[in-house]
């Protein structure tokens, strides 16, 4: 489903992806872990299409399709969606007219019909009750106002009405009390299909009790540099980083 | 300078071509306005208030008495009192007159009646378009609102024609403890060098509550000026709304005389202007005296090759203590070769008071564009949105829900 290979990106001439491979399959989920600074998050804004960073080099193809040819909307409209670390606050925009919009613009890409009004609704009522999510804060501004739990939410509400085939969770655990934490991970986990896959970025091994990882990688100074199994999760746990610091120093 | 005055009397000797039995009637309230605009000239953009706003096409124009063009479908989005202006002339007019309302033409009054409105305080010096109506005024109404009304008053301004002047009067008068919003809505259709010129004068009576909205949306071919003049007495609420579309020179001259204790007074604007749109909004705030409140906000943007100015002064008098007034101006700039030009002004003369005003001209929020791109919105719908987010914040200061929603649907708004 997602390939990407040799990826070199940097931001304002500065490299922060320094030759990356990762393969992703249809109903797999990988976590991406590493210490500050690796470039994480970095790798989820250029798979979102991000035009503040440039790929200098290689290739990210999404079914087949290089990603660097399609703008941000046309990803989503593909089947990529990437939940934010940090949700941005849009005053004066609701949520209902912009997930209706999203919904009807994806569908448009795809040369379907518009979503009919009743059908939208109930989507809204049944998706809502899958992340817990207040259904009248749908009724205000995006994120305006939302503690960050509620913003979190929202982005796995956000994914599970656009039903996407790759999703990229960057840090949605972090500012999560332990039981937003389950209820997101619940949400996660029960949109898991055979047909989609879930890109997991996290600092800790916490979230990855809730969502079982296939595979676990390490990414360090813009590339990955050690992949595993969801046992390498509960090592970086215990060890830290440092560790493999030293290996790759004296490889 | 003598050019000018030269052009002041092509255009006022044109429009005195025509004869008009309501200036007859008038002659003695119009008189010294008569006078004064004789020795006006058409400003140029040497003078401040005319700095970013050229009239030279309206002085070089000739314009004539209007005739009344066929009529334009609009919609009432609320429940009210209508009236019909057509080019500037009362359409299919009759007289309204209840215990909570009074509507006249000025056909259907004597010049007394409304002697100690018709001028009362305006700033003639600097803006020719007063003198230019009160002189030439082509139609006049004189809205009494004697309480607090049970719906609206809706006046459906339209415009349709080639070469004319459409220069209605209104006088609203706000009985004390009256309450009433006041909706004027200009539509237009093929027009060719039509001067439409607005003159709403406004006394606002003790502890009345009177609310003036225009919703501006006429097309190309307009010259259009709304020149509002507000008198606040004490304990009173005066709330002004100006809402510009399309039109492609739009000028607003809105002034307020603060004269009582206890007043608030909103004013409100949106605008978002394209192509090579003109739309400039002046305000003048006049806190005379103590223990008001007074709250601004303008918002808009700027496409294409568009200029848009704001230009809101208040002032705050020597004895006009424990004063509040927020003046907020808010820009977005959405090309290259659009314009904005922006400028707050205070004058405070007392010591006690609250002040506060801020101007900011910026671009869209590029983390907020990419969150709603990346949920698979077109980066033009993401500006639509994010542009309609920005002045629906004004938008939502609208009291009667169906008139927001209809302004807002007017914007591409939900």
């Amino acid at each position: 489903m997602l390939s990407i290979k040799n990826l070199h990106a940097s931001i304002e001439d500065k490299e922060i992806i320094k030759g990356l491979n990762l393969e992703v399959k249809a109903g797999e989920v990988h976590a991406i872990m590493g210490p500050n600074g690796a470039g994480k998050s970095t790798l989820s804004s250029i798979l979102a299409g991000n035009e503040d960073y440039e790929v200098t080099k290689g290739e990210m193809l999404f079914d087949g399709k290089d990603l660097s040819e399609l703008g941000t909307e046309e990803r989503a409209a593909e089947g990529l969606f990437l939940a934010f670390q940090y949700p941005v606050e849009i005053p004066g925009v609701s949520n209902m007219n912009f997930l209706k919009t999203a919904i009807n613009e994806i569908r448009s890409y795809r040369g379907e019909a518009p979503i009919a009004a009743k059908e939208f609704l109930k989507m809204v009522k049944e998706k809502s009750k899958l992340v817990e999510l207040n259904p009248d804060l749908l009724k205000r501004y995006v994120n305006e106002g939302f503690s960050g739990g509620e913003k979190k939410r929202n982005e796995i509400f956000q994914m599970a009405m656009l039903e996407p085939k790759l999703a990229i969770l960057d840090e949605t655990d972090s500012g999560l009390d332990i039981d937003a934490l389950r209820v997101v991970s619940n949400g996660v986990n029960a949109l898991k299909s055979p047909s989609n896959a879930t890109v997991v970025i996290t600092h800790y091994q916490r979230l990855l009790d809730y969502i079982i990882p296939d595979f676990v990688h390490v990414l360090y100074d813009g590339r990955i540099v050690k992949s595993g199994t969801k046992e390498l999760a509960l090592e970086l746990e215990e060890k830290g980083y440092d560790w493999i610091k030293e290996e790759l120093a004296t490889a | 300078m003598i050019d000018t005055l030269e052009k002041t009397n092509v255009f006022t000797k044109s429009i005195e071509e025509a004869s008009y039995e309501l200036w007859d009637k008038f002659e003695k309230l119009r008189a010294p306005f008569l006078e004064l605009l004789n020795k006006t000239s058409f400003p140029t953009t040497r003078d401040e208030y005319w700095k970013y706003t050229r009239t030279t096409k309206i002085s070089k124009s000739s314009f004539n008495f209007p005739k009344k063009g066929n009529s334009i479908d609009v919609e009432i989005p609320v429940n009210a009192y209508v009236i019909y202006l057509n080019n500037g002339l009362l359409d299919e007019f009759s007289v309204i007159e209840s215990e909570l309302l009074s509507i006249k033409s000025f056909e259907t009054i004597t010049p007394d009646q409304i002697a100690k409105y018709f001028g009362h305080e305006q700033d003639n010096e600097r803006n020719i378009f007063n003198l230019l109506n009160s002189a030439y005024f082509s139609s006049g109404l004189f809205i009494e609102v004697k309480k607090e009304l049970d719906k609206p008053v809706y006046i459906v301004n339209q415009l349709n024609g080639e070469n004319i002047f459409a220069q209605p009067r209104k006088i609203i008068v706000g009985n004390k403890f009256s309450k009433a919003t006041i909706i004027e809505h200009t539509v237009s259709n093929n027009c060719n060098n039509v001067l439409s010129n607005n003159v709403t004068e406004v006394f606002v009576g003790e502890n009345s509550n009177i609310n003036y909205t225009s919703i501006q949306n006429e097309g190309s071919g307009v010259f259009h000026l709304d020149n509002i003049q507000a008198h606040q007495d004490k304990d009173s609420i005066f709330t002004n709304h100006t809402y510009s579309f399309q039109g492609d020179w739009i000028r607003n001259n809105i002034n307020t005389w603060v004269n009582g204790e206890n007043c608030e007074t909103n004013m409100f604007g949106a605008y978002n202007a394209k192509n090579k749109q003109l739309i400039d909004n002046h305000t003048t705030l006049d806190h005379r005296v103590a223990n008001c409140l007074s709250n601004e906000l303008y918002k808009g943007t700027a496409s294409d090759k568009a200029t848009v100015t704001f230009n809101g002064k208040v002032f705050v008098r020597k004895d006009a203590q424990k004063i509040n007034a927020f003046q907020s101006n808010n820009n977005i700039l959405l090309s290259d070769d659009a314009t904005i030009n922006s400028k707050p002004e205070l004058e405070i003369y007392a010591d006690d008071v609250k002040c506060s005003h801020g101007s900011t001209t910026g671009q869209l929020d590029e983390e907020a564009l990419f969150y709603l791109r990346s949920r698979g919105l077109s980066e033009a719908s993401a500006n639509n949105m994010l542009v309609g987010a920005f002045v629906g914040e004004v938008i939502e200061h609208v009291e009667i829900p169906e008139l927001r929603d209809y302004i807002k649907s007017l914007y591409g708004l939900e």
